[in-house]
């Protein structure tokens, strides 16, 4: 209930604040956001089960935005990073889904 | 030996649960007991306001970008089909025009003897200025770079220019770009410009004149000398052909500024 209240508050504090994102900040936006929709179905699936861990929650989200981050600025020294987005938004796309997949087993029983 | 059709070990864990271990690991860790506390509050809220945050922030800077991109884009199909439309309209005004100014001239000039030497002068200066597409035979010559590399500079085709001229041709384009007394043709960065216009290669250059005669002069010339040099040494194409019936347009020769008809002014 409390991480509903907060999220909440969260989206609300960045629509109200609007900040300006910077240019080199805003290819890892798109990535950052499924990151976290990752964090926050893994989080209801892990809830569902039983084992939620606020910690692990925080944790696996902060790392997966960096590391998702890390590997789209090296690829776009390399030259690869429209690839390499690509690749990062599969992998998390198709954890999405399973997560998603095990809510819906969870609370329809189907 | 291994069976290939498996999917790697990290993929294969993916598909089949794609829960995060640490979950299970934490929880095990607890002896599966329900985490609570204060440390677990506080996470969640710090958690839940740090995910928020991200997708607040990404919704309003999507929102504050999208209709500014899109307005900007609209903004210039709109421009772009605008300034097309106006160069059409101007574009058949001007061909009507100069038709009306041609009948105005002959019905004016062609009563006299005088008045139809001035005609020949005129038909022969518009010619030389090239403000009217002439056809006749002539010679074509094609220039390229062997690869990627860029080895035909604008002075090189200046020369090759100047050589065609030389040889006694009576109308030249380049790139389908009609040469005027002042049309220059340079380089700004990779473009070439002919008459300002730019013009990709390979580099077509079209001559009217007769085609021997042009031809045998030509190879006279320094610049053929210079592009049979470039041929052997950095494999750039240039050939030369003689066509029996070129049409090269009008070009776009500037006005006088400074010099005014006496009476004029």
């Amino acid at each position: 209930m409390i991480g509903i209240i907060a999220l909440v508050i969260g989206v609300l504090v960045g629509l109200w604040l609007d900040p300006t994102v910077p240019v080199w900040v805003q290819p890892y936006l798109p990535i950052a956001v499924v990151a976290a929709l990752d964090a926050v179905f893994g989080g209801i699936r892990a809830r569902l089960d039983g084992i939620f861990d606020a910690k692990v929650f925080v944790i696996s989200f902060v790392f997966n935005v960096l590391v998702a981050a890390l590997i789209v600025l090296l690829g776009d020294e390399l030259g690869v990073g429209a690839q390499l987005s690509t690749a990062v938004v599969v992998v998390l796309g198709i954890r999405i889904f399973g997560n998603a997949a095990a809510i819906r087993r969870h609370l329809f029983g189907a | 030996m291994p069976d290939q059709s498996r999917p790697s070990e990290p993929l294969r864990g993916l598909l089949r649960d794609p829960l995060d271990p640490g979950y299970a690991r934490a929880a095990a860790r607890r002896n599966n007991e329900p985490a609570g506390g204060r440390a677990q509050a506080v996470a969640l809220l710090l958690g839940g306001l740090l995910v928020g945050l991200v997708f607040g922030i990404a919704a309003a800077d999507a929102a504050a970008r999208a209709p500014g991109a899109e307005q900007a884009r609209r903004g210039l199909v709109e421009e772009v089909q605008d300034a097309r439309q106006r160069t059409d309209a101007l574009s058949a005004a001007a061909g009507d025009l100069g038709a009306r100014l041609q009948q105005a001239q002959r019905q004016a000039l062609a009563g006299s003897s005088q008045g139809a030497a001035t005609l020949d002068t005129v038909r022969r200066l518009e010619q030389a200025t090239a403000a009217v597409p002439v056809t006749g035979p002539g010679l074509r010559i094609t220039v390229a770079d062997a690869g990627e590399e860029r080895t035909v500079l604008d002075r090189d085709l200046q020369v090759l220019v100047n050589g065609v001229w030389a040889a006694g041709a009576e109308a030249v384009a380049l790139g389908g770009v009609r040469l005027h007394p002042r049309a220059t043709v340079r380089q700004a960065g990779g473009a070439v410009l002919v008459d300002n216009r730019p013009v990709a290669q390979p580099y077509v250059l079209e001559a009217i004149g007769d085609p021997a005669t042009l031809h045998t002069r030509l190879v006279e010339t320094d610049a053929y000398g210079r592009f049979a040099t470039f041929t052997q040494v950095y494999g750039t194409r240039f050939t030369v052909e003689p066509v029996q019936s070129l049409t090269l347009p009008a070009g776009t020769p500037a006005e006088p500024e400074l010099a005014h008809k006496e009476g004029n002014r």
